[in-house]
């Protein structure tokens, strides 16, 4: 953009023109959690199902559906499947009625809807979160967080944090470089790639450890242990009544599902 | 003169950077090996030289990064924490100055990381195995000879989690170790980690 | 002009040292002036600057004797947050100065007026009008982290002089850059002085701080050799005993002196060389 368009975008609110960007990310943070939690404590595949289809049908709205689905379908094959191997192959030949017979020995029933609770329940919780974390920038909820309340030393750790993973990695890239010139290998049988792992994270580590000095003078430069009130240049809406109202009910009803869904599911 | 802010300053820096070392440390360990998981290195590293709250912090958000990329981690929080709480009171007994005190620790990280944790995975996956290799290798082959489902779960999570504790612990006495002492002794529990003490009676 | 900074027989040692890294400083440093401050490896300029932004000993550690007065108030006594206010400091490594969590230039300039409550309107101004003194305007819309050690310099310049501070501190700023950066980093030092900002600058690129300073101090082995106007302290003998480094044209000068040679003046940059040159040479 222009420099005269990007300056101007400091004098409004930063707003994306999608309905679930621009949800304010602290409700948004209340409606998730309430959801996913219910997800884990109802442990039943009718809640986890229907918090999975909840967040599909947010996923279709937005530019991220194709990744959403991608990853959900990858966490799926990753994280879920294996378990429920797992889960099979220990309840064979329980007592019970018989879903189907594998090698000669029955699945029973109550293992699938062990499995069916525990897939929904991570998809839900999974997918409830996906939908959060890949629609809100760490530095808007952090900006909202400040504003009712949370210290700027929190958030800035928070910002901090991934600013540092990216750096660690190209560092780690680069001792990786360095250490092949002198000679150490870093590729190859396991036996070649253990031996490198101390030459390799040791000089990562450490300098990246004394380099803290430098940055702890350069925030102080910026007066970053100020007292008093702080602005900020790139600013949300605050919530509208509608986002909070939607909050305040998920939650309601969310701890009114748990405590049914144990009772009665 | 107050040295406090100026130690709260690093501190707050460190925790960050000690977030990453996890994620590298992972990134590297557990790619190479498959078994060593090395997510907790920066946490008991500000644990020894920060304190135990600092560690906590690390511990919380190293476990908040890792639920971006997989939410059921959440579950996991307050083990991460603890490591964090576990490795300051730890610094402070004088157990990272010696290298046989710090790897004798050991099981305690491995109850906490292991145990506990395969206690929260057990009850939060509704009683029964996750599907790891600790649940694989020792888990399953101790139910099918009899013992009870849980107590089987929570050996295999225990003696997996050591060998991970053993080369967390060992790394970060390395570390600890190789940072110079001019940088420790800044740091709140710097002075439980050096034999080095600041001298207040130079002779200038 | 005022006094700005003072040291009354400052000595300090860093911790875990038995030698003190400078001994008896005694000088004043006038505000609206550039300082250079020269000498050789561990010869004590680091831990001068350290102590002027109040670094020795509250960031570092060690023994202090001796008073350092900044507006002639005790070092002691100032508040962290206000020291760093009134005091800018820029030093060697570039990319360590970037915060990180910003994700424009425009942002991290901004950062510390957000620190200190500053305005929406006034923010905008300041970081439009100083980025055009240290040439970042180009950059504005760019990654912090995606910035060259030149640029992130300038940047971290920026970031400091957004803070308004009377008094800038800078500490080797081109010891990691090129030419072109080392350049245009002086650049901006001369822009300081013209708004009129006390800077002190510990550099070993002698021929540039012969250009730009108004004063300089020589350092060696920990206390202060010499002290006073440019071209005065770089003819000084002293500075050649204690192997402190002085601009190639003064060397000349000083060998073209001893061979009978010498001109009506020692030039103390490549400018005024040429022009005794050329007035020797009747041009």
């Amino acid at each position: 953009m222009t420099e005269q368009e990007f300056i101007e975008s400091f004098r409004r609110n930063q707003k994306k023109g999608n309905w679930w960007y621009d949800f304010h990310p602290v409700a948004k943070l209340v409606f998730c959690l309430a959801l996913g939690f219910m997800c884990l404590i109802v442990f039943r595949w009718q809640v986890g199902l229907a918090v999975f289809l909840l967040a599909g049908v947010i996923a279709v709205m937005t530019p991220v559906w194709k990744k959403y689905f991608m990853t959900i379908g990858i966490m799926f094959l990753l994280g879920c499947l294996f378990t429920v191997l797992v889960r099979l192959y220990v309840h064979m030949g329980d007592p019970g009625p018989v879903a189907f017979t594998v090698f000669g020995r029955g699945i029973p029933v109550a293992a699938i809807i062990s499995c069916l609770d525990l897939v929904f329940m991570i998809e839900g919780f999974l997918g409830i979160f996906l939908m959060f974390f890949m629609t809100t920038e760490m530095r808007d909820l952090c900006y909202c967080l400040e504003r009712i309340g949370l210290p700027s030393t929190a958030t800035f750790m928070v910002l901090s944090t991934f600013s540092c993973i990216g750096s660690i990695k190209e560092k780690l890239a680069n001792v990786r470089e360095s250490q092949r010139a002198r000679g150490i290998e870093t590729e190859g049988s396991l036996i070649v790639r253990v031996k490198s792992i101390l030459p390799v994270l040791f000089p990562v580590i450490i300098s990246s450890m004394t380099g803290i000095e430098d940055k702890t003078l350069a925030m102080d430069a910026r007066a970053f242990t100020a007292k008093g009130k702080r602005t900020a240049l790139r600013r949300i809406a605050p919530a509208r009544p509608a986002e909070k109202l939607i909050a305040v009910l998920t939650l309601i009803l969310c701890i009114a599902g748990c405590v049914a869904g144990k009772m009665f599911l | 003169m107050k040295q406090g802010k100026k130690m709260d300053k690093m501190t707050l820096l460190m925790i960050p950077l000690a977030v990453a070392i996890n994620t590298v440390a992972y990134m590297v360990l557990y790619s190479t090996t498959m078994v060593i998981l090395g997510d907790s290195i920066g946490t008991i590293l500000v644990g020894a030289v920060c304190g135990p709250v600092p560690g906590a912090i690390v511990g919380l958000l190293s476990n908040l990064v890792n639920v971006i990329k997989n939410p059921v981690m959440i579950v996991m929080a307050p083990l991460n924490i603890a490591f964090g709480i576990i490795s300051g009171y730890l610094a402070r007994k004088g157990i990272f100055k010696s290298l046989w005190k710090t790897l004798l620790c050991t099981p305690i990280f491995g109850f906490v990381g292991g145990w506990l944790s395969g206690t929260i995975i057990f009850l939060a996956m509704g009683g029964d195995f996750w599907g790891n290799m600790a649940s694989v290798v020792i888990g399953i082959p101790l139910f099918n000879a009899g013992v009870p489902k849980y107590l089987a779960m929570a050996v295999g999570q225990f003696a997996f989690d050591c060998i991970d504790k053993v080369v967390c612990l060992l790394i970060a006495f390395l570390v600890i170790k190789s940072l110079p002492d001019r940088f420790l002794i800044k740091l709140p529990y710097g002075k439980y980690v050096t034999d080095k003490k600041p001298d207040e009676e130079i002779d200038i | 002009m005022g006094v700005c900074i003072e040291f009354k027989d400052v000595s300090y040692a860093y911790p875990l040292t038995k030698k003190a890294a400078v001994r008896h400083l005694n000088c004043t440093l006038e505000t609206g002036k550039c300082y250079g401050v020269i000498g050789p490896n561990a010869g004590g300029k680091t831990t001068f600057c350290n102590l002027m932004r109040g670094l020795c000993p509250k960031f570092y550690g060690g023994v202090l004797k001796g008073e350092v007065l900044i507006n002639g108030k005790n070092l002691e006594d100032w508040d962290d947050s206000e020291l760093s206010v009134s005091i800018g400091y820029v030093f060697q490594d570039p990319f360590a100065q970037i915060s990180g969590i910003k994700e424009t230039v425009f942002e991290e300039i901004g950062m510390g007026m957000e620190n200190l409550g500053v305005e929406l309107e006034e923010m905008i101004t300041r970081i439009l009008e100083i980025s055009r003194v240290v040439k970042v305007d180009s950059l504005l819309q760019k990654n912090p982290l995606a910035l060259s050690g030149g640029q992130c310099q300038r940047v971290a310049f920026a970031s400091v002089l957004a803070l308004n501070s009377d008094i800038i501190v800078i500490d080797e700023p081109t010891s990691q850059l090129d030419p072109d950066g080392t350049n245009d980093v002086f650049e901006i030092v001369k822009a300081l002085k013209e708004a009129g900002k006390t800077v002190i600058i510990a550099e070993h690129k002698m021929d540039l701080l012969a250009e730009y300073c108004d004063e300089i101090i020589a350092m060696a082995e920990g206390e202060i050799i010499a002290k006073g106007p440019t071209e005065e302290v770089l003819v000084n003998p002293i500075l050649r005993e204690k192997q402190v480094r002085i601009p190639q044209v003064v060397s000349l000068a000083i060998e073209l002196e001893k061979m009978g040679k010498g001109f009506d003046k020692v030039p103390v940059n490549v400018q005024e060389a040429v022009a005794l040159l050329k007035k020797r040479e009747g041009r």
